[in-house]
């Protein structure tokens, strides 16, 4: 059972007891018998060839889909149904295909200001504004129509879009796997030191071994079913 | 009733069924391979229009309130299959919702324009609930069919968007809310539509089977002015309830959104 080191002890934010994915069509598991618990500030990375389960994995943590099998707890706490949507306001998921609603890129990072569950939230355009400009983006990149943004653009709105509210875990899938390398880095020290700062702790998917071992402390994978830490 | 009236001879009403012949001949000679589903879709109409006018018969002479509720009864059941059966995508117990719907919709101002407004006695008289029934019945089966599919449709299409918003935090109505919006407004947009064209381009079923039967136009304007009422809110209460327990059904309590339920 991969656990971190540090704070053991304390309550996980996130934890995962025993979860098993079963796959209908194909009558197996896609993944079982998984635990794992999330800290604060804990900085996770999770790979695997593709098609093991990882971003089903990210989903059912982010309480997306239902599990066959096992539970995830909050603080400790089983999901009940009326605080799900508060739950993912603070996990947060974020796809590896970025998706924008129609409108600009402004509109699409004030979304979320819509629902109930962030609408004690102040909106701060300032940091879109910081942020975008550490990633090499001028104020200019706001109005952009999100139907002309490539896809590496589009997943740079996207984790704005969640970072703006200091989550308490992200659960990235694949997040710069549409950017030039540039971006990537550039990203990639923007989300790390914007972690760093609010203590957010995030579980990263990647293929990449380098940016596993660049972002991550603990290096999580799946393969044939089961999760374990790989040991550099 | 009878006054007025004039009956039909059987070599009457064959005359008309010429004309059918004639779009089926047509259909032929223009190769269009539409003469089958013409002649199949006559058949059926002479085959149900016969059989219910045999049934209303007998409800009509029983003149008994468990006949007349029976009766209606299965045309819901009826309308809410049909409606179900028209949506490209579908879920599980979709038919189930689709009934309920319609049940809302059509037996609440159904029952309340033949107490109210009707006021006939009984006031479940046959020659009037049924009829009436019948034709509340028929148009939200447009009003729900047009909305579940519209529903189904786009919550397949832009699933990925709905669970982005899940995903950010949207309760399961935040994040439909704009689909189920759409999918009742294209439920409710022939009723509004056929409302402002009507009497102007069209003079509607009703309206023209009762002047037909010699009854005082302004008699059948008044009836038909209540009916549109009632049609209309009758397909806009069975409308939102159809999208409203649909998207129930896909989303579980835990804001969870399934959309493997829906299968074409």
């Amino acid at each position: 059972m991969p656990s971190t080191s540090s704070n053991s002890i304390s309550v996980p934010i996130l934890e995962a007891r025993n979860l098993g994915w079963f796959l209908d069509d194909q009558h197996r598991w896609l993944w079982r018998r998984i635990d794992l618990a999330i800290h604060s500030d804990d900085r996770m990375s999770l790979a695997g060839p593709s098609g093991a389960g990882k971003s089903m994995f990210l989903r059912a943590l982010a309480f997306l889909s239902p599990v066959a099998e096992g539970s995830v707890l909050w603080n400790g706490m089983a999901l009940a149904p009326h605080v799900v949507p508060e739950f993912r306001s603070r996990v947060c998921y974020v796809p590896q295909r970025a998706m924008l609603v129609e409108g600009t890129v402004g509109d699409n990072l004030a979304l979320p200001y819509q629902f109930k569950s962030h609408s004690h939230q102040v909106r701060d355009d300032s940091i879109w504004r910081r942020w975008l400009q550490d990633l090499g983006r001028d104020i200019s990149f706001l109005d952009r129509r999100s139907d002309e943004l490539s896809g590496g653009e589009a997943q740079i709105v996207a984790l704005i879009r969640v970072l703006q509210f200091r989550p308490e875990i992200l659960l990235l899938d694949e997040p710069t796997s549409a950017m030039d390398p540039k971006s990537a880095e550039a990203v990639e020290s923007l989300m790390v030191k914007q972690c760093d700062e609010t203590g957010t702790a995030f579980l990263w998917v990647t293929h990449d071994e380098r940016q596993a071992v660049r972002v991550a402390t603990t290096q999580l994978e799946i393969r044939e079913g089961e999760m374990r830490e790989v040991i550099a | 009733m009878k006054t007025g009236v004039i009956d039909l001879s059987i070599l009457q009403v064959g005359f008309a069924m010429l004309l059918l012949g004639m779009a089926g001949l047509l259909s032929v000679f223009m190769q269009l391979g539409l003469e089958r589903r013409i002649a199949w879709g006559a058949l059926r109409m002479v085959l149900q229009l016969s059989a219910a006018g045999l049934l209303l018969q007998v409800v009509f002479e029983l003149r008994q309130p468990i006949a007349v509720a029976g009766l209606v009864l299965m045309m819901t059941l009826i309308a809410g299959h049909a409606a179900s059966r028209r949506s490209r995508f579908r879920y599980p117990r979709m038919f189930l919702d689709a009934f309920i719907a319609m049940m809302l919709g059509s037996w609440s101002v159904g029952i309340f324009l033949l107490l109210v407004v009707v006021q006939a006695t009984p006031w479940w008289l046959p020659q009037y609930a049924i009829p009436l029934l019948g034709m509340i019945l028929g148009n939200s089966l447009d009003g729900v069919a047009l909305g579940l599919d519209r529903l189904t449709e786009t919550l397949r299409r832009d699933r990925h968007l709905v669970e982005m918003k899940l995903s950010l935090g949207a309760t399961r109505w935040e994040a439909v809310r704009s689909i189920v919006q759409e999918a009742v407004r294209t439920g409710m947009t022939p009723v509004l539509n056929s409302m402002t064209v009507i009497g102007l381009v069209s003079i509607p079923g009703m309206m023209t089977g009762q002047i037909l039967a010699g009854a005082d136009p302004v008699v059948a304007v008044k009836y038909q002015i209540v009916i549109m009422v009632v049609i209309a809110s009758a397909v806009s209460i069975g409308t939102m309830s159809v999208c409203f327990l649909g998207y129930r059904r896909i989303f579980n309590k835990f804001h969870q959104f399934n959309p493997r339920l829906l299968q074409p």
